[in-house]
């Protein structure tokens, strides 16, 4: 018996076959998280528009103007924004409108990051709006599928969520090559991320912002940040690891989850797609939960129906 | 058949460009070069020798010789960073006065602020540990200084 070529077992493994709930479950969750991201924060990122054209400092696709956009055109962007996520997670002429989506998101979080500070909150979320944009993410649990029933589970419907995974882990092998590339194994001894904690909180409190409770009493413990950093590397560099299967994945996302947590302890700074989970989602059989808490919610609903009124 | 070959074919030059795009920032400054939404992840890995802060920022004071530090979302919004780098540039170009002037009106409207009577944006330096621990504040240098503005009672 002669084993397969890594080439053709690489191919077979990426484009396996899995069922479209899945791929729906992943649309319906990020869809649903950048739909409430975009528009709790509207008057912040509508906010924007009076921003003062010298401040202007494009970053990616928004290096393709000149100045920032007129003011009611960057409004009515943030507003489509709102509406077509809102199709978006609904499975609405996702073919078409999708696309639309991923574009927009990406223009507006992109928008917010050209003005002399580039964010590192919602690169994920991008990213992954893109990649459900370009795959049939509504052949299930969507408007568009709701006469002709879910699609079969195949192929189409597992790369996208191997692709998923794959952006979330090789952003964090980024991140941790980032550390290396800056600070070399030196960073794995502690003293730069007890700098960068001091600094961040020191810097919040002199912005007039409050800083973590917790940083002050640790960073009189050096030896801790030693751990800790050591922490970081081998989570960030480990990533790739969470794409094994969905146990290694699930312990991966939980440290990787944990690390966010410390992150938010350690310096108020708040990553909401990971701590909410949404960005380890690709990882982990996201559509079962999802399914039980659709057939609990249609049992309510139908013993709600069959009650009789009131005489 | 086709269907299947339509799929591999769409799926892996999609998934070639995604995955190389995301890589891509790997060849690139992590500092200089970063961008959004392809990142070098720079956050957390620059070396700060002596957790050391040299920033301006905006304060206001009192003539006891009280002061606050004035949160971000009376200088820019609420973005801490966003707050930063507005006072940077403002300082860069001269128009330390006129950012005073705005952030002064807008101060002039929050109750915090009620016993304090000017506004003033600074350039401190500081040290991390020093300062949060220690409690012990570094040099400042006032680039512009103006009145709360209050109306007549």
């Amino acid at each position: 018996m002669s084993l397969p070529r890594p080439d053709r077992a690489l191919a077979a493994w990426w484009f396996a076959p899995a069922p479209a709930e899945r791929l729906a479950a992943l649309r319906i969750l990020v869809g649903a998280f950048a739909l409430g991201y975009v528009a709790s924060r509207l008057p912040m990122f509508l906010g924007y528009a009076d921003f003062p054209a010298r401040d202007w400092a494009p970053v990616g696709v928004t290096r393709l103007v000149d100045a920032p956009v007129p003011a009611p055109v960057h409004v009515a962007l943030a507003l489509a924004t709102v509406v077509l996520g809102a199709l978006f997670t609904a499975g609405v002429a996702h073919r078409a409108l999708a696309p639309l989506f991923a574009l927009v998101l990406l223009w507006l979080l992109t928008y917010r990051s050209s003005w002399g500070m580039v964010f590192h909150t919602e690169n994920l979320l991008a990213l992954h709006v893109i990649v459900l944009a370009l795959a049939p993410a509504a052949d299930a649990w969507s408007w568009d599928a709701r006469r002709r029933g879910p699609a079969p589970a195949g192929p189409a419907h597992g790369w996208p969520v191997r692709l998923m995974a794959a952006v979330t882990c090789l952003s964090y092998v980024l991140a941790g090559v980032a550390k290396l590339r800056l600070g070399g194994l030196a960073w794995a001894e502690g003293e730069y991320l007890r700098d960068q904690v001091a600094v961040d909180n020191l810097r919040k409190v002199l912005l007039g912002a409050e800083p973590s409770a917790l940083a002050t009493p640790l960073l009189e413990s050096p030896g801790l940040f030693g751990a800790l950093a050591v922490a970081t590397l081998v989570i960030e560099l480990g990533a790739p690891v969470a794409m094994i299967g969905p146990r290694v994945g699930l312990a991966w996302s939980v440290l990787a989850w944990g690390f966010h947590v410390g992150v938010v302890a350690l310096m108020a700074i708040v990553f909401p797609y990971p701590l909410l989970g949404v960005a380890y989602a690709p990882l982990l059989p996201v559509e079962r939960p999802l399914a039980w808490l659709g057939r609990r919610l249609g049992r309510r609903l139908g013993r709600r129906r069959r009650r009789p009124g009131p005489a | 058949m086709a269907t299947s070959r339509a799929t591999r074919l769409w799926g892996g030059l999609v998934s070639l460009a995604v995955l190389g795009a995301v890589a891509w920032p790997l060849g690139r400054d992590p500092v200089r070069e970063d961008s959004f939404p392809l990142s070098t992840y720079p956050m957390f890995a620059v070396k700060r020798a002596g957790a050391r802060v040299a920033i301006d920022y905006v304060i206001a004071t009192g003539p006891d010789g009280a002061r606050r530090h004035v949160p971000p979302e009376l200088v820019a919004n609420a973005e801490v960073m966003q707050a930063l780098m507005t006072v940077r540039r403002a300082v860069q170009r001269g128009a330390a006065s006129a950012l005073c002037a705005e952030v002064a009106a807008r101060v002039a409207g929050d109750r915090r602020f009620v016993a304090l009577d000017a506004v003033a944006v600074v350039f401190g330096d500081h040290r991390g540990v020093d300062y949060l621990v220690h409690g012990r504040r570094g040099g400042e240098r006032v680039h512009a200084r103006c009145p709360i503005p209050r109306g007549a009672p």
